[in-house]
């Protein structure tokens, strides 16, 4: 199979359907990432659809010696804070965001839910780049060093960061209801 | 590092094997390190494992099909700067003048010997003329990002014509995503003084749902001087049914009028 790189390679030359294989490839990933967060459907698949409009504007600019998917995430999280930064909301947090989204995961009867409830609860109160912290090294997988690139920090901060993250996230979980609220 | 910090990056695969091997002796040794380890594990396998969200398939059928469909534009567009020289436009972008250009060559080629197209561009002026039609053909696409685009170009242009405002003013209230409300709702600011721009976004704040144009909207009136905005930002304070954060913004709006009938 073609890889992503190569993929990129064509669009570099002007053959724009590779970015059409991209999207294909990887837009339940990106749709996942910003609705984990947004809990916004139209919101997410706008992000997305910014996304591979800024990949378009941006494919002069990748480097095919480097992954494809850490510079994916490096443009989807540059997507993701400057939409809200331009609107001047983060979220959650924020509380006025917090009452512009869907609260379906915070409210206390689905605290009295599973472990998994339990979690996705606990996420919720996260804030924004904690939240981001943890889409990418847990769900996308993707190493420390890789997310500083992405986040343009060094990667001793990125740790303490994590660190910080899986403790709160710990700390919330624990603070969660469980059965028999 | 403390133990904690030490199981976390255990478990994200971040340590030497040497420092591998030494938490792991930990955990097998020390009750409070294994009761530790066996949470985080929890915690971050419970991540792990949800699954992927699938978007609606219809959305990524066709965003897919118009990325492929993309080919064409873009190469229309790399190459238009060259044709467009000699065009003379007033509007302030490079690629709005790209653009406006871009749409004159097509009107051109389609059919400028039409005599009563020709009468209609005489009157509003070619400029204008293109860019209606640029904007309006651009605004039916089902893409989300094409239609922002769109809205985005008329930023850069300078024009009392109503034709042209309108299929603004007619997209901030109409438009099915509440981005592309958004952009033409800012995009309109700069006509928010011309009587029926006023009264349509008076209109798009009773009748909006989405609350980042809500917000938006009560932002915009309250920047201009106009006698039937107060009012209006009194009704969203009173009504019931306005959530906090509207009648917060409401409130910021009325502020901001007090001050602006201040300073004139």
């Amino acid at each position: 199979m073609i890889t992503d790189e190569e993929l990129m390679l064509q669009a570099k030359s002007g053959d724009m359907s590779s970015i059409s294989d991209l999207f294909v490839r990887y837009h339940k990933e990106l749709y996942t990432f910003y609705y984990r967060q947004s809990k916004n459907d139209a919101l997410s698949k706008d992000l997305v659809q910014n996304l591979f409009e800024r990949i378009i504007k941006n494919r002069s600019k990748y480097d095919t010696k480097y992954p494809f998917k850490s510079w994916l995430f490096k443009l989807a999280w540059n997507e993701q804070n400057d939409f809200y930064r331009k609107r001047k909301l983060t979220l959650p947090g924020d509380e006025r965001m917090a009452h512009i989204l869907p609260q379906t995961e915070s409210k206390r009867e689905d605290a009295s839910a599973d472990s998994k409830q339990r979690l996705n609860v606990a996420m919720g109160q996260l804030n924004q780049e904690q939240q981001q912290l943890i889409q990418m090294t847990q769900f996308q997988g993707l190493k420390y060093a890789e997310v500083a690139d992405i986040m343009g920090c060094s990667l001793s901060a990125i740790k303490v960061r994590v660190h910080r993250t899986m403790k709160s996230l710990r700390t919330a979980y624990i603070n969660t209801p469980n059965h028999g609220y | 590092m403390d133990i904690e910090e030490r199981i976390i990056d255990y478990i994200n695969n971040e340590l030497s094997t040497e420092e591998r091997q030494e938490v792991r002796r930990l955990i097998e040794s020390d009750d409070m390190a294994k009761s530790l380890y066996e949470e985080y594990n929890d915690l971050m396998s419970g991540i792990q494992e949800e699954p992927l969200i699938t978007p609606d398939q219809e959305w990524a059928a066709s965003f897919s099909e118009s990325l492929k469909n993309r080919k064409v534009e873009q190469r229309i567009e790399e190459n238009e700067p060259k044709e467009t020289k000699v065009v003379h436009l007033q509007s302030r972008s490079f690629i709005t003048k790209i653009a406006v250009a871009a749409a004159i060559l097509i009107i051109g080629i389609l059919g400028y010997s039409n005599i009563n197209q020709s009468n209609q561009i005489d009157e509003v002026g070619e400029e204008v003329y293109a860019m209606r039609q640029l904007l309006e053909s651009n605004l039916n696409n089902s893409s989300v990002s094409s239609r922002i685009k769109a809205v985005r170009y008329s930023e850069d242009v300078d024009t009392q014509d109503e034709d042209f405002i309108r299929i603004l003013e007619k997209t901030m209230r109409e438009d099915e995503s509440a981005h592309v409300r958004l952009a033409a709702t800012e995009a309109l600011k700069k006509w928010a003084d011309v009587p029926f721009v006023q009264e349509s976004l008076l209109m798009a704040l009773q009748n909006e749902e989405d609350a980042h144009v809500k917000i938006l909207l009560i932002e915009t009136l309250s920047s201009i001087k106009d006698a039937n905005v107060g009012p209006h930002l009194d009704n969203l304070i009173n009504d019931v049914e306005s959530p906090q954060y509207i009648k917060d913004e409401a409130h910021k709006g009325i502020f901001r009028l007090d001050k602006n009938a201040k300073i004139l």
